[in-house]
């Protein structure tokens, strides 16, 4: 392709900022509204006055509902499905690339055959399976059934196998065990790719909503996605309440793609991830 | 050395064992155990009250008849699906402008991709409050145009294309992302030929670009179709499946026959009739592609 010199196409840039205004003015539209009194928040107007931002909404969504307590119990779910599943599944995925077992590349295939099958499929026998071992209702039951996937296995191993033998071979001779192998020297190369997925694994946890809340009722318990809609049915028209707590639940997940993003771009390059 | 090695390769079945032991547990117990249960449920008849009586294949019965509506909760769940090929075009096209070598391109990737980590249900809330009859945004701006506002949520139809819209802005900057790892794979000199050739730039596009992106269509198409089949959380939030059952869309009638009329075993044969259909759909988008896909 013949390279164009820079800021020389003004009608691309146009189209560009054109499509990012329409990204982000939804957003945008959302994060003043929660600034503005309730009775501003009819009046149409695209810009405020830093002095009358109004955070009045933050603190009383915090009283309607609580919002504080949503968002811990997010990260404490979110960090904990990442901390299991990266950990399983890192597990799972040495196995099925350094070590020799029968019926090795058919289990795997039935594991990756399982990503096809669709969450509605499972839910309802796994929510009487939850319940059985007393989950529902509890961390527990939202966070065990998340913390298993054949994703994760997957992209770990594609990348154990890149890493070259000879490293392990070393350690061998000076009498190392597999555990040993794997814990010393695949997990502290592989910390890019644990990462990867981990940030992955955090994000989709932290905008997870079907399954807390087919399994969580209590409100001291719920995840922000699942609060949300508790605010959204009990109170559909306090406009501005309702955007402020849409952002408490919407601007962390944004500050961890900007921080991580080119983590995170290539991750979804490589994977397909989403 | 080969005694060592082979005695290695005996303790190496049971260290494996040891390594998959709990994702074995796991897979078990959370997958392919309630798989399993699914399909032996979907033959019985069950309202978790009463115990539960084997009914044959009465419930699957039921769903092809007339009277139980999921003839409309899968209309209306194709035409959410209208947001594959909606997104994917617009996706290319953006691409495709991201794809010059021009300062700033960067910047524009973030801000197309932050609705993708954004949370379904606050996006579903943020479109709400956009669309909404009297105090929206996007009603304000047709008053100030002259236009007459217009009850986006209000009939089935305009509901479901707002769902539609919602989606396609909700997954554009995935899809434009992986759009253009495609597009830096096609090497230079294949333009650079055809442009020497006397190829127009549209010529270039159908019959270098497009065709040579095969694989991004179909991982999109088939990744796309069964995202927009599997939504819930955005409708619940947005119409709770209405109005007048406009965007009941058959995830949605899992849920509610699940878990609001506690008919477990009719909602059973119902998601396979879903992944029947995710699979049959898969399937053929594979196979047509098989057809037409150039792998480089």
């Amino acid at each position: 392709m013949t390279s164009v010199s820079n800021w020389r196409n003004p009608m691309i840039y146009l189209i560009l900022i054109i499509g990012g205004i329409l990204m982000v003015a939804p957003i945008y539209w959302s994060l003043i509204s929660s600034l503005k009194s309730p009775a501003e928040v009819f009046d149409g107007k695209w810009l405020l006055s830093m002095n009358r931002l109004y955070f009045q909404n933050y603190v009383d969504v915090v009283k309607l509902l609580p919002f504080g307590r949503f968002f811990l119990n997010s990260l404490f779910i979110a960090i904990s499905i990442t901390i299991l599943q990266v950990f399983l599944s890192s597990l799972a995925a040495y196995a099925f690339a350094r070590l020799r077992f029968p019926g090795r590349d058919r289990i795997f295939l039935l594991y990756l055959a399982t990503l096809m099958v669709p969450g509605q499929v499972t839910v309802i026998p796994l929510y009487f399976i939850i319940k059985y071992f007393g989950g529902i209702d509890q961390y527990a039951g939202v966070i065990f059934p998340a913390a298993f996937t054949a994703l994760g296995t997957f992209l770990l191993r594609q990348f154990f196998m890149t890493i070259p033998r000879e490293l392990e071979d070393a350690a061998y001779i000076d009498g190392a065990s597999r555990f040993a192998v794997y814990w010393k020297i695949i997990l502290p190369l592989s910390l890019p790719a644990l990462a990867t997925l981990g940030i992955f694994v955090f994000i989709n946890a932290w905008n997870d909503f079907f399954w807390p809340f087919i399994v969580l009722s209590d409100t001291q318990k719920l995840p922000l996605p699942v609060g949300l809609t508790k605010l959204a049915t009990a109170h559909a028209s306090d406009w501005t309440r309702l955007m402020a707590g849409t952002m408490i639940a919407l601007l962390p997940a944004l500050l961890v793609y900007i921080i991580f993003q080119k983590f995170i771009n290539k991750g979804i390059v490589l994977t397909g991830f989403k | 050395m080969p005694r060592i090695f082979k005695s290695q390769q005996q303790r190496d079945r049971w260290i494996a064992y040891a390594f998959l032991l709990p994702n074995i547990v796991g897979f078990l117990l959370f997958m392919l155990g309630p798989i399993i249960a699914s399909l032996v449920m979907s033959l019985w008849r069950w309202d978790i009250f009463t115990s539960p009586t084997f009914i044959d294949w009465d419930n699957f019965f039921e769903i092809f008849s007339r009277r139980s509506g999921v003839w409309q909760y899968f209309t209306n769940t194709l035409f959410f699906t209208l947001s594959v090929p909606i997104g994917l075009a617009l996706a290319l096209f953006f691409a495709m402008i991201l794809d010059q070598p021009l300062r700033g391109m960067g910047f524009f990737k973030t801000i197309y991709f932050l609705p993708v980590v954004s949370s379904a249900i606050a996006v579903a809330i943020i479109w709400q409050w956009l669309l909404n009859k009297d105090f929206g945004v996007i009603n304000m701006l047709l008053t100030k145009l002259g236009l007459s506002p217009v009850d986006w949520l209000g009939t089935p139809l305009l509901a479901k294309i707002s769902i539609v819209v919602m989606t396609v802005w909700k997954s554009l900057g995935y899809n434009i992302l992986i759009y253009l790892a495609a597009l830096q794979g096609i090497p230079d000199e294949l333009h650079d030929a055809a442009h020497l050739d006397g190829a127009t730039s549209w010529r270039r596009f159908a019959h270098i670009t497009l065709p040579l992106l095969g694989p991004a269509h179909l991982f999109l198409f088939i990744t796309g179709f069964i995202s927009t089949f599997q939504l819930f959380g955005p409708i619940y939030v947005m119409t709770q499946g209405g109005p007048l059952k406009g965007t009941w869309s058959m995830v949605y009638e899992i849920w509610w026959k699940a878990f609001r009329e506690f008919r477990m075993g009719y909602a059973a044969a119902l998601s396979w009739i879903l992944f029947a259909v995710i699979f049959i759909v898969t399937l053929v988008q594979w196979r047509y592609a098989e057809r037409k896909i150039h792998y480089s």
